[in-house]
Order: C-alpha cells, then structure tokens, then sequence
C-alpha cells in the first residue's frame, strides 16, 4: 500500500467545526475546561482524535492555559497494591478519586514525584514515568545500585533520590561492601541516573528514620521521626547539615510548599501550619479553625499537596455512616499585611468512600 | 495634526473611511498599508456588518499616541469588560464570522477574545448533541462507537 493510501482514512476526517480551519479550533478548545473533553470527546470523530492529541495540550500550556491535577497513590488493603488515581471533577461538579487502569502499580517500597506534565515512579529496580496529557507509560533507566527507604524531592529538571544503598566503600588498599545512604539524581531532561557520592563529613546512618521530605530554597529538608535524625541536604554544595531547630521543632508530616513556604496540617492541634524560611518562624494559617475543628478533628493521617499558586489541597479520613472514606478540601492562601496567612476552603468533598484504600502519596502535575 | 486614513472596501462594495493607527492592529492590513500604500483594500470575504463590527473593536483598542503620554483609550480593566459585553451582544453565526475576520485580518487580541467566547460557548452546552447542534457538527458515530467512547470515559483520559 502506498503512503498516501495509508493516510487517507486521516484525510477523510471533516474539519472540527466547519468552516474554522482547524487551528483556530484547536485554540478555542484549549481554552475550553478540561473537565468538558470527555464530553467534547463524543462530538465527532474529528474531536475524539483532538482530544487524545499531544497537539491539544501543547497548546493550552503555549497559552497558558494550564490545570493542576492531583494524582494520587492508593494502597488496596485487601490486595496490597499500590495504584494510581486521579482527582478527577465530574460533571456534575464533585471532585472524585477515580482509579487510572491504563496505569502501573507503583512498587510498595516506590516513590513518585512530579515534573511538569509528568510523574516520575522510582521502584525497586527502575525508574517508569507517565505523560499525565496521555498516560502513555514510558520505561526509565535501571538503578546503578538497590535502594532502600527512599525519599525523592525535584529541584529544578533534577529527581534527587535519597535512601540506603549497598555501595563500595574503599579503604586504604582494599574495599568492602557497605550499606550507606546514597543520593542518585534522575536528570528529566536526558531521562538518565547518575550516582552521587555523599561527602564523608557527617554521618548519616542507614535505616527508614524519615516520615518526611521537603524543596525548600533548593535544599532538600529530610524530617527524621526523631529529631536528631532530622537532616537538610544541599545538592550544590553535596553536603549534609542538621535541620536547624526552629524547623524540626515541630513533627511535620504529609507536608507540601506552596509559593516558597512550608505548610501541614498539625492534627493534634487542629491547625493548619505553615514554615516560612525567610524568616525561620512557625504560624498558624488563619480563617481555618472551625472547618479544621469540625471537619478534620480525629483524623489519623492527613497529607497536604501544593495545588498551583497560592492554593493547596488537604486530603483527610473521614467516617461517615460506619463507612470509611477519604476527603479533600482545596484551600486558597492569601498573604495579608504584615505577613499573615489566610486560608479559604474553596470546596471539601468525599472524593472517594467506602474501599479498602489508604493514601500514600499524591503529586501534583501541570496538564 | 490630521491623522491619516485609508479605506476598507467590504464585499458589498460599502468604503469604510479608518484611521491608519485603528486599522493597523490587522497584521495583514499594516503588511498591505505598507505595500500599497493610499490604495483602498479590498476585503472581499468580509460582509459590511462584519468589517463594522471589526473596525469598531479596532478602535476602542487602538492605542492613542498622540495627546501625551502612553494612554490608551481605555484603562485595561475597563477595556476588558468592554470587551465581555462587546462578544455578548453578538449571536453565535456573526461570532463565528467575526473569529473568522480576526484570523483572517491577524488582529491576535480580537481572536483571543472571540475563541474565549466560542469556548464558553462549548463549555455551556449540557451535552454533545447541543455542541453538534450549536456549530452545525456532522455526527460520523455510530451509536456502539457513542456507547464504547462513553464507557471509556468513564475512567479519566
């Protein structure tokens, strides 16, 4: 068959809305909400192809036009496997946890972040990233060495993946075999592993001691569940520091940094955080105290996700009926005067109930 | 100081008398300006209410230069709500003759605004079936195609 024959069955698609060229279409369907291409999807032939195509999405990030969406990982408690979900609002404007079967599972002792449109999943062995426009799955490199207790943090193009490694360790004239912590960096550009050696000048030892990790100011801050287990590392520099007291004097967990300030939700004292390191000092974001005291009161666990600027969102348990389900609240932050943070709950709904699902992680992406 | 003009012919032959500095904001009308200069242009894809309705877009956006200073006519924020009500007042045939005019004329601010409209537009339909109703949209599924696509959406693309 020739090559023309080949692609006339494309030829033959009408134009998407006749008489616009296609162009301009695509310019008006990317600034369309995203929530309405499921339905725009079922228009014609013509708008299904546009609505898969990379073309669409380029676009809407050229002008601009682009969404955050949170994917989440959920642990199935019956079958022990780790599958990604995204926030997904429906049409009838009820933000849920929908599952994303075209999507593998993340290994349980996996870590994922984000960058750009994409999500980079560390497993055991290897390194796998998704296209959140597509959800085409695409494979990484095979890591130099296993890694144990990871923590992944972006600066910049840059995974920097932190946990224990089984790494030779020459002495004088001979070597050994050792387990220490180890930083690999994951350049998203050429999609490629590089080991880093971490310089001797402080013992970091081995071992899962980190409930947390944060970007702040380029350094990557690990929270130990014991304080002294609490380290900042500079990638610039290759060197550890202790965490400095003012941050680590408080437990935080299920952390995120919204526009350079760290925020988490403090359950025990029904508030809601936030860290500014420029000045070094702990607040209370305000406004928040009755939903906080009502809403969120018990809960076990609760992470925090930056959800664009000046915006984040809160994911929490929640029982109702006897049935276990899972919350999420958008928050908006707003600076006042004099360096107050205000906090505004825009929406809170059950995103997904009754399943047998704990939250591990959730990310955020610019589709 | 007297401002230069130039005539617009539209395709029922009506002249519109425009200041230079208006019809400039047509990428394609300051290229012919150029070239062919005091000639009048022809616009024969354009119909009067169409080139009337452009002309008078282009002319609550031209930039004033002259009266000191780097005023515009209007203060942005003004000149966006003017620009709402402006697209609101239109039907959705003359709509799409006017996004239509703007991508043919290259006035990038009045296809901006004009493609937000039809966007809206889009996203105020209930469902498909108005979207094919409102833009005149052939449906090429078949109704197992329309049940499968459903199905699949179900799970986020």
């Amino acid at each position: 068959m020739s090559e023309n024959m080949k692609q006339s069955p494309e030829m033959l698609l009408s134009p998407l809305i006749p008489p616009l060229p296609d162009d301009v279409t695509i310019d008006i369907v990317a600034r369309v909400p995203r929530s309405h291409y499921p339905t725009l999807s079922l228009v014609s032939k013509s708008f299904r192809k546009l609505i898969a195509s990379p073309k669409l999405y380029k676009r809407r990030s050229q002008l601009g036009i682009t969404q955050r969406r949170l994917y989440a990982v959920l642990r199935n408690r019956k079958t022990g496997e780790f599958s990604f979900y995204v926030l997904h609002r429906k049409l009838n404007g009820y933000n849920r946890l929908v599952v994303v079967r075209s999507l593998p599972f993340m290994s349980s002792r996996g870590s994922c972040v984000s960058v750009g449109s994409k999500v980079y999943v560390f497993n055991d062995l290897s390194v796998l990233s998704f296209d959140c426009t597509s959800h085409t799955v695409q494979r990484g490199p095979n890591f130099p060495q296993r890694m144990s207790y990871k923590e992944a943090n972006v600066i910049g193009k840059k995974v920097y993946v932190i946990g224990d490694a089984f790494c030779h360790y020459v002495q004088g004239t001979g070597w050994m075999k050792v387990w220490q912590k180890a930083v690999t960096v994951f350049d998203t550009e050429t999609e490629s592993l590089e080991p880093k050696l971490v310089k001797e000048d402080m013992a970091v030892g081995v071992g899962p001691f980190w409930s947390d990790s944060v970007v702040l100011e380029d350094k990557i801050y690990l929270k130990g569940y014991m304080n002294g287990n609490s380290f900042v590392y500079g990638p610039e520099e290759r060197k550890w520091e202790l965490m400095d007291e003012v941050l680590n004097s408080k437990d935080w967990e299920g952390a995120c940094v919204v526009d350079g300030v760290l925020y988490y939700h403090d359950r025990s004292g029904k508030a809601l955080m936030a860290y500014d390191p420029k000045q070094s000092c702990w607040s209370v974001v305000n406004g928040l105290e009755e939903f906080l005291a009502v809403e969120t009161a018990p809960s076990r666990w609760s992470i925090t996700v930056n959800y664009g600027a000046e915006k984040l969102a809160l994911f929490f348990p929640k029982k109702q009926y006897g049935e276990k389900m899972i919350c999420c609240a958008e928050i908006g932050l707003e600076r006042r005067q004099g360096g107050e943070i205000w906090g505004k709950v825009q929406w809170c709904h059950i995103v997904i109930g009754d399943g047998p699902v704990d939250m591990v992680k959730c990310v955020s992406v610019t589709v | 100081m007297s401002k230069k003009m130039i005539v617009l012919k539209s395709s029922e032959g009506v002249s519109f008398v425009v200041e230079e500095a208006v019809a400039r904001q047509s990428k394609i009308i300051s290229f012919l300006v150029e070239e062919f200069p005091d000639r009048e242009l022809p616009l024969t894809n354009m119909t009067s209410e169409i080139l009337r309705k452009t002309i008078e877009y282009c002319k609550k956006h031209v930039v004033e230069d002259d009266g000191g200073g780097d005023s515009s006519s209007s203060s942005s924020g003004d000149l966006k709500e003017w620009d709402v009500k402006f697209v609101a007042e239109i039907d959705q045939p003359r709509l799409m003759d006017l996004l239509m005019a703007a991508n043919y004329l290259d006035i990038p601010s009045l296809l901006d605004v004009t493609c937000q409209k039809v966007a809206d537009t889009i996203a105020a339909c209930n469902d498909e079936k108005e979207i094919r109703a409102t833009f005149n949209i052939e449906n090429d599924f078949t109704e197992e195609e329309v049940e499968a696509i459903r199905m699949e959406n179900q799970y986020p693309i």
